[in-house]
């Protein structure tokens, strides 16, 4: 048995604590301490199986299945931006973190900044010494990340590309369980960026498959309505055990207050509309339209996170088909647009924090009726390669032929970042927004956010921070202060 | 073109009174007749003569939507006012002048002098006298910080760049145009924004400098309304025009 704490993501008066214990068939009794004191916390999800009994192997006893469960409590009534000692006993096995809550308010400018980690697109396969857990664990006291936020494919669970996947639940369950457990425990790896700091996950298309929910021709599974329902189901439950922000759902996503910051966190991936109606959930496209208000009424600074970029111009239907489909190419993309719209209406700009495209973006947009900035979108992506069959071979191929004539070519897996569309969703708002790029990073990579308060706005410096070990390429790049203010 | 917004008030600030200067008058004579009343702290714009002066003036010209010139060079901040006008104490961080060979990383360029440098209407025809509303107590808390902290904004590092750029070196282009402030006026935005104003809302990065500091006294006066804080207030006299409008 082996048990396992992260931090997750909750208001400044109290902390909330992810649990796994592995391999076991019941779940054990939990004794919990504060403090070293025993204490009782709130269960947000009672410790519970990540495989359901319908996904265990026919005819086994349960209880003789050693497997995962995990849950997400809550210890409340804490002080802000204190340490904590959080411990946790299954019989004789435990573990014990020190973990922090987050501040009350973002810090003014000479008090400190308020330090958001932007992660994605995790392949651990091309990641096996675990750098990236390594670099983030890593981190210059200065620059500890306060609130991680990991915006999508956290795991790959469509890989290895070329692996023969069975089409049967109980087999499927347990290879995702598998990947979960590797990326969740042990160090060096994965889990120390879970522990870099409490934590809010959305999932993307690898937390099922790519192109989720829609068919997807290097995915035999997903060629069929059957195989895509066992496949969800097997994919859903371990996104609930492993990942889903408690007591946040897909359809009341989770809102997070450091005033003057205000987060929404839209899962835009698990309930989206095989029909492309939506990838938002009507009722959580419902919240968001409350959660505007609200940052309008308080005069807050809005952040929109999402698991793919609001930027991205819609896919051909053939593209779409084989790749994946973008935000634009669902019906709901309108609204959600005209969420944000009603924030520059308002007179503020909003945050829009993403990953998914495998490079680094830093994007300005500018209304043409104000002439103010409107939005800036910061894409962090990614933090391992995935491994794309044939296309990695010709790269090495490629920039080995470059290294013998001296043009050793840097990222050779990786591709440039795209520069923006001149203007922001034109089907939606006509010729209004014009995009400026103000970065692009290329290569596996983590961004960090750096808010504080000044005068009575907010600014901000984005560092991508490079994940290799080529000191010719591990430079931090600092960018910014960028100023946010209240028209 | 600077990322400067336009305020969208349609008149000036009528809390901004012309006031000339008598004949003879020196700047110290003309800031006690215009030293403004109530509560908060005081800074002065001054727009000067001398080939630094000019430099600085020009190089603001991005900020205007006519580029032409500006009518200030310079900022200062006043802590408080002595009995002697001459005496008065005051924080800047000078481009010219006394003491400008001083040795500035200790105090992040942050320097202390007195009023009785900006006597000279000669040097300094044009002079502004802005009232901000911030307690002295807490800008004084906030600049004592700022000598202290580098790394929230390195004034040294601007003082190398506008000194390259004033004198001409290597063929440095205006640092304004890449976001780097003119080091005084970026000081007082840093250390006002520190203290909960905003000095400059018309700028969308810290490329801060007296300009901009005076559109926002001038033109910024219903964004200051609409956040229930009283707008910036104070006189001016302008008699040294680079360009006529």
């Amino acid at each position: 048995m082996t048990v396992v704490l992260h931090p997750r993501a909750a208001p400044a008066d109290r902390l909330r604590v992810w649990v796994g214990v592995f391999d076991v068939g019941t779940a054990p009794p939990l004794q919990w301490f504060l403090d070293s004191v025993p204490t009782s916390p709130t269960a947000l999800r009672s410790l519970a199986s990540a495989r359901t009994d319908a996904m265990l192997p026919r005819g086994a006893n349960p209880a003789s299945v050693p497997r995962s469960f995990t849950g997400v409590y809550e210890f409340t009534g804490l002080d802000a931006n204190r340490s904590y000692t959080v411990a946790v006993h299954a019989g004789a096995v435990g573990a014990t973190a020190t973990l922090r809550t987050l501040p009350i308010e973002v810090p003014r400018v000479f008090d400190g900044a308020f330090t958001v980690l932007l992660v994605s697109c995790f392949h651990r396969d091309e990641d096996p010494a675990g750098l990236a857990g390594t670099i983030v664990s890593r981190l210059p006291a200065a620059r500890r990340p306060d609130l991680s936020l990991l915006m999508g494919d956290q795991v790959y669970l469509d890989l290895p590309t070329l692996r023969d996947f069975r089409d049967d639940e109980t087999w499927l369950a347990e290879k995702f369980e598998r990947d979960y457990i590797m990326n969740w425990s042990g160090t060096p790896g994965y889990a120390q960026i879970l522990d870099a700091a409490p934590s809010v996950s959305l999932p993307d298309d690898h937390e099922y498959w790519n192109n989720y929910p829609h068919p997807s021709p290097m995915i035999g599974n997903s060629l069929s309505a059957g195989g895509r329902g066992r496949w969800a189901r097997a994919a859903i439950a371990m996104e609930e055990a492993f990942q889903r922000p408690y007591p946040a759902s897909v359809e009341h996503p989770l809102v997070l207050n450091i005033p003057p910051l205000s987060f929404f966190f839209p899962d835009t991936r698990t309930g989206r509309d095989p029909a492309r109606g939506f990838t938002m959930h009507p009722d959580a496209l419902t919240r968001m339209h409350a959660w505007v208000d609200g940052v309008i009424a308080r005069r807050d600074f809005p952040v929109f996170v999402s698991g793919q970029s609001l930027y991205s111009p819609p896919v051909g239907s053939f593209s779409g088909a084989v790749k994946d489909y973008e935000l634009p190419n669902y019906r709901d993309y309108g609204a959600v647009l005209g969420e944000l719209g009603r924030l520059t209406d308002a007179g503020v700009p909003a945050l829009l924090l993403t990953g998914d495209v495998h490079w680094g973006r830093v994007t300005e947009t500018r209304d043409t009726r104000s002439n103010r900035t409107s939005m800036y979108e910061i894409i962090s992506s990614p933090a391992s390669l995935v491994t794309t069959v044939g296309a990695d071979q010709v790269s090495a191929v490629g920039a080995w032929l470059g290294g013998l004539f001296g043009r050793p070519k840097s990222w050779p897996r990786h591709s440039d970042p795209e520069t923006p569309p001149d203007l922001l969703a034109r089907e939606v708002f006509g010729p209004r927004f014009h995009n400026t790029i103000h970065h692009g990073q290329r290569g596996n990579h983590v961004a960090l956010l750096r808010f504080a308060r000044r005068g009575d706005g907010l600014e901000f410096t984005v560092t991508y921070w490079p994940i290799t070990r080529d000191a010719a390429l591990a430079a931090p790049v600092d960018l910014g202060p960028f100023t946010l203010r209240w028209e | 073109m600077m990322n400067i917004l336009s305020s969208s008030a349609s008149r000036p600030s009528t809390g901004l009174r012309k006031a000339t200067r008598a004949k003879g008058e020196d700047n110290l004579t003309w800031l006690t007749r215009h030293k403004p009343e109530g509560d908060g702290s005081v800074i002065v714009l001054l727009g000067g003569t001398s080939p630094t002066a000019f430099r600085l003036r020009v190089a603001q010209s991005h900020l205007r939507h006519d580029l032409h010139p500006s009518s200030w060079s310079h900022v200062v901040l006043l802590d408080g006012w002595a009995r002697r006008p001459a005496s008065t104490r005051l924080h800047e961080i000078r481009l010219e002048g006394p003491n400008i060979a001083d040795y500035p990383p200790p105090t992040n360029a942050v320097q202390t002098g007195r009023l009785a440098t900006y006597a000279d209407p000669a040097r300094y025809p044009n002079i502004a006298v802005l009232r901000v509303p911030v307690p002295p107590k807490e800008l004084r808390a906030a600049l004592a910080r700022f000598r202290m902290q580098r790394t929230v904004l390195d004034a040294v590092d601007l003082v190398v760049r506008w000194l390259a750029f004033c004198w001409g070196v290597a063929g440095t282009g205006n640092p304004l145009l890449g976001g780097y402030g003119i080091p005084t006026a970026a000081m007082l935005d840093v250390v006002m924004g520190a203290a909960g104003f905003d000095l400059t809302p018309g700028l969308e990065s810290r490329a801060s400098c007296p300009e901009a500091i005076w559109q926002s006294a001038k033109w910024w006066h219903e964004y200051y309304e609409k956040q229930k804080l009283p707008a910036l207030d104070g006189a001016y006299v302008v008699a040294h025009k680079l360009m006529e409008d």
